[in-house]
């Protein structure tokens, strides 16, 4: 006989390895249930599904206890995979893990390989591709942000914006085509400004999702957040405060950081890299030193910049020199923000009102006694998104297999548009729609020719 | 009396002729059963052949050898390019016939044609011996052997006509229906479905008054429709446009009530691209006039056939709403229109060579399978008779793919879609319609007419003659370059931009503003190029980068088209396809992936699955492990 291994029933640990309170061992497979009911008991019955049960799991052989847990049985196909799902929430301990996988597999399933149940999801259509590839993202997503943006795209967020631009290309594609298949009857012909701008609208919700795909680039590989400012400015206080722990070496004598010093955090659900740069002052050195070219290499590397100033005292001549270096190397090429540290020692109304003509936002802060800190946060926020375009509801997309065939089907409508422009051949016009519709079908789903005459009579009164 | 055929095709309309014909003239025994012999090639609905997309089947059916186009220069009188405005790929012929002549010289074909005996009778039943057809059953009491039978029985099976609520049993107005034939096929395991049609009322060409209503002249001078005829000589008559109006539509609305569609008594699916009358009224409320396009039917016949005006609605409201129109107010009904109902059979129940596949032997072409137009049919009648021929003389079959050519399209579709309504061609079905344009039905197919033995020599040699010369003229093109001097005065003409030295022919005609028959003319190269050759080469050069690239289209077509499914491969193995999927993958039976991915409610995903199944089936079926299958 001919069959698929589906038949097999697969185990893995599916909750992080590592420290926690709970773990989740899950099955999946036809014989998943039947494998559970030789190490657990109470037995689990039929009427058991979607319920979770609390019993004991044991060896099968000496029946001796491994541990207490709580186990749900989903019952095929209303379960994740598609198939019977067994979930086993066990005490976090990595020798119990082990036993109770163990035991399963003696007792025939199969260890899963790395994203199978996600896999079978898919083959038993539980999820199309678009949603699949989320639920690796949703897995990998480090971040809180990033985790929302795959959980938007697997709740079909993102497949119900690509459909609904399918469905504007496929009612352009009628007009096109119901014109070349239907002009015996006296079909009121469409209007071609009417199709341009309603192309272009297509176009531009494709830009805007295209758009999103930086930010989601941002979210999946990090921002890289920068810190100028002259020695002592309180950059390594800073530094410490936005990541909460102690880590670079806060001191009183200027040029303490002698080094570059990156660190890992999260900021309003954003994975970021902070690079505390040496003092500005070593900074312009290394200009001087290493060419304005590398050191501008260095700067445009990073998605946002932090311009650090006391706010208690006037702007001396460091502070002028990153003024300068602001004008000249950052501005419009990274976004930067203009942090006024020190708050608790005072406020100097020249330096404020010298800093704005930067014209970039302000925000002042104490390090020391952590004032203002959110709202800094806040800000690296905003700035991100206004960079982005994007609102934070938005859909993002972050896999690099959608945005290739968006590109593909954007290049298709600006052909559509600018054969329509010249008087292109009707014939032409709409095999580059169909391309368009093709393209995006890679992504969720095709649209037939079928469909297309479909919306044709459902719009026209054709036919003699 | 003792009768014995190769080939027996039930059936005298336009499927049957190019079936019977086929199966003739590629040397086999055949007889044609029709239930009157002065009907054959009768034109039911409107006078007319060709149309956009038909046209294309049309010149593909005369470049495989087939009859149509022949039949409908020689009845035809009034010749009209379509879609002219457009692009060449959906330039599409059509020619308005003389009926009663039409049917006269089909005929006369058949009736001369060596091989093939007319037999005025219907075939009732079949009779089926280890799964193949040995016999056909005529008027229910002789048997005849055969080694094939192919049914092209139109709309006679258990035809049913409606004209409000009235109705009765017919095959076609005033002619008997067929029956028993489908119950014996439902005996033998196939699926029956039931379809609707209509047609509108005709009317007696003296009591309209043609000067309210707009001519349509046919093109002069008139193109004809086979590769094979030089010119046409009949006179040529215009069709006229008039239009309904809200007077009209509101004496079709107050016949609702005693329509046979509106009140439920036919069942059957009518097709959409072709509503009645009061379907587009009641669906289209807000349009304010409909277009109805008078058809003559011919020189002797004074009927006039009102297209666009099919109803099924009772007699007096037909006379109201029609007199209602600007041109009809004294309008005399010879015939009133008519809805009929009429048996099919889901067309997944054949093959792609139109053969079922239940029983070997058996053939399905036209209305049968679904279909609507006479175009359709021919196409189907011919294939059909190609391929029983080809089977019988143990040939392999001829199966046209998607990329080559109109039939293919229809073909494959009828067996990979679930048909809800009349099936009718439109170019949008077709994928690579850049390549398949009218024009070059001949140099896409004739070479297979040839191979086959069914189109004449000369025909064959006739293309051989325009492949050369448009490949000539290529060369010409690309070799030959034009002399500011030549070329400078058609640029002034065409607002094209002057040219200062001399440039390739070729690289000028990428211009869109000049054409290749100016530009031959400005050059005094002009060597007696043919419409057709100038049209060829002129799309050739103009769109070069979309036909590449519509070539790598087919070549990915063709890889999806070679991965084969095997006939017994089963799909409710594969737990992991939709059961939708698995349902309408064992129903149809797709001859490859490319056909798997083109059946309604099978998806990407469930074509992923297969090819990974196929994969490994093929893997398992190595001689290794032959026993574990």
């Amino acid at each position: 006989m001919f069959s698929y291994s589906n038949d097999d029933t697969i185990v893995a640990l599916s909750t992080p390895p590592g420290k926690g309170a709970i773990a989740i061992v899950r099955m999946s497979g036809s014989r998943a249930l039947a494998i559970l009911n030789e190490i657990f008991s109470p037995p689990l019955a039929e009427d058991h599904n979607r319920k979770a049960v609390t019993g004991s799991v044991h060896h099968r052989d000496s029946q001796k206890v491994i541990d207490e847990c709580v186990v749900i049985y989903y019952q095929s196909p209303r379960s994740y995979t598609g198939e019977d799902v067994i979930e086993i929430s066990c005490h976090c301990n990595p020798i119990i893990i082990d036993q109770i996988i163990q035991q399963t597999v003696s007792g025939g399933a199969r260890v899963a390989q790395p994203g199978e149940f996600t896999k079978r999801a898919f083959l038993n259509h539980k999820m199309d591709l678009s949603q699949a590839e989320a639920v690796a993202a949703v897995i990998a997503a480090k971040t809180r942000a990033g985790l929302a943006c795959s959980l938007r795209q697997l709740d079909g967020s993102f497949s119900q914006l690509i459909t609904e631009i399918q469905q504007e290309i496929l009612n352009l594609a009628s007009l096109i085509e119901a014109n070349l298949d239907f002009n015996e009857e006296d079909l009121q012909v469409y209007e071609k400004p009417e199709i341009l701008s309603r192309a272009q609208e297509v176009v531009n919700k494709i830009d805007k999702l295209l758009h999103t795909y930086d930010y989601g680039r941002l979210l999946k590989e990090g921002v890289k957040l920068l810190l100028l400012g002259k020695p002592n400015v309180g950059k390594s206080s800073l530094l410490n405060v936005l990541v909460e722990k102690e880590r670079a070496i806060v001191s009183e004598l200027p040029g303490t950081t002698r080094d570059y010093i990156e660190e890992f955090t999260q900021i309003e659900g954003f994975p970021i890299q902070i690079v505390d740069t040496a003092g500005i002052r070593e900074t312009l050195d290394m200009i001087e030193e290493m060419g304005v070219k590398r050191a501008l290499k260095h700067i445009e590397s990073s998605d946002l910049i932090l311009a650090i100033f006391e706010i208690h005292r006037p702007l001396d001549a460091d502070d002028l020199h990153l003024i300068h270096y602001l004008n000249r190397y950052v501005q419009k090429k990274v976004p930067f923000l203009v942090i006024l540290n020190k708050s608790d020692l005072g406020t100097d109304h020249h330096t404020i009102e010298s800093l704005k003509e930067l014209r970039s936002p302000i925000v002042e802060v104490s390090a020391r006694t952590g004032r203002n800190i959110e709202l800094l946060k806040q800000q690296i926020k905003n700035s991100l998104l206004i960079d982005s375009g994007l609102e934070e509801e938005s859909v993002v997309v972050t896999n690099a297999r959608h945005k290739q065939a968006l590109d593909k089907a954007r290049h298709a409508l600006k052909n559509f548009r600018r054969g329509m422009q010249s008087g292109m051949d009707e014939v032409v016009l709409a095999s580059e729609l169909r391309s368009a519709l093709d393209y995006l079908g890679e992504i969720i789903g095709e649209v037939s020719s079928e469909d297309l005459l479909n919306y044709i009579f459902s719009q026209f009164c054709v036919g003699k | 009396m003792n009768r014995n055929y190769d080939v027996i095709v039930a059936g005298g309309g336009h499927a049957g002729i190019e079936a019977a014909l086929a199966t003739a003239r590629l040397g086999l025994r055949t007889a044609l059963v029709t239930l009157r012999i002065d009907t054959i090639g009768k034109m039911s609905c409107n006078p007319a052949i060709g149309g956009l997309a038909k046209g294309h089947l049309v010149r593909e059916i005369d470049a495989l050898g087939g009859e149509m186009a022949k039949l409908t220069d020689r009845a035809g009188i009034h010749f009209k390019i379509l879609n002219k405005s457009k692009g060449p790929a959906v330039w599409s012929p059509r020619a308005q016939a003389d009926r009663l002549q039409y049917s006269r010289i089909a005929r006369q074909v058949v009736l001369s044609q060596p091989n093939l005996e007319v037999i005025s009778a219907s075939v009732n039943g079949l009779k089926v011996t280890d799964g193949k057809v040995v016999a056909a059953l005529l008027n229910r009491d002789e048997w005849i052997p055969c080694r094939a039978l192919i049914l092209t029985c139109g709309t006679f099976l258990n035809g049913r006509i409606y004209i409000g609520l009235n109705s009765f049993s017919s095959g076609r107005a005033g002619e008997m229906p067929v029956r028993g034939l489908t119950e014996a096929l439902v005996e033998l395991g196939f699926i029956s479905g039931r379809l609707k049609t209509g047609t509108p009322p005709r009317v007696h060409r003296d009591s309209l008054d043609y000067r309210q209503m707009e001519e349509q002249p046919p093109d002069r001078p008139p193109v004809p429709f086979s590769f094979q005829t030089d010119t046409l000589s009949q006179e040529q008559l215009s069709c006229h446009i008039t239009h309904t109006n809200q007077q009209t539509h509101e004496f079709l609305r107050m016949g609702l009530d005693r329509s046979p569609m509106y009140t439920g008594l036919i069942s059957g699916v009518g097709p959409r691209y072709c509503p009645s009358i009061e379907d587009k009224v009641v669906r289209f409320s807000d349009k304010e006039r409909h277009q109805l396009f008078l058809e003559p039917d011919g020189f002797d016949n004074p009927e006039v056939y009102v297209n666009g005006f099919a109803t099924s609605l009772p007699e007096d409201i037909q006379y109201k709403a029609l007199r209602s129109v600007a041109g009809m107010e004294r309008a005399h009904i010879i015939r009133l229109g008519y809805a009929v109902e009429y048996d099919f059979f889901p067309s997944y129940q054949i093959q792609h060579t139109l053969e079922t596949k239940n029983i070997a032997g058996l053939y399905f072409a036209g209305q049968i399978n679904g279909t609507s137009g006479y175009e359709e049919a021919a196409a189907q009648g011919l294939m059909a008779g190609i391929n029983a021929a080809l089977k019988l003389q143990d040939q392999p079959p001829l199966i046209l793919d998607r990329s080559r050519a109109y039939i293919g399209v229809l073909i494959d579709d009828l067996i990979s879609k679930t048909i809800l309504e009349p099936y009718r061609m439109f170019t949008s079905r077709a994928e690579f319609r850049l390549l398949l344009r009218h024009d070059n039905a001949d140099l896409r197919l004739m070479e297979t007419g040839k191979e086959i033995r069914l189109l004449p020599d000369a025909a064959y040699r006739r293309m051989l003659n325009k492949r050369q010369k448009i490949e000539q003229l290529l060369e010409h093109t690309a070799r030959t370059s034009i002399s500011p001097q030549r070329f400078n005065e058609l640029a002034k003409k065409t607002n094209s931009s002057f040219i200062t030295q001399s440039v390739p022919m070729r690289q000028l005609m990428r211009r869109p503003e000049i054409s290749l028959k100016d530009l031959l003319e400005a050059a005094e190269l002009d060597d007696g190029y043919s419409h057709d050759e100038l049209v060829h080469v002129e799309f050739v050069i103009k769109y070069e980068g979309y036909l590449k690239r519509q070539a790598e289209l087919v070549e990915k077509f063709k890889k999806m088209e070679h991965q084969s499914i095997p006939a017994e491969f089963n799909y409710h193995t594969v737990s992991s396809l939709s059961s939708e999927a698995r349902e309408k993958l064992s129903k149809i039976r797709p001859a490859s992936l490319g056909q798997a991915s083109r059946i309604a409610g099978v998806r990407h995903g469930d074509i992923t699955v297969l090819l990974i199944y196929l994969e490994k089936y093929f893997r398992s079926q190595e001689p290794v492990s032959r026993e574990t299958l």
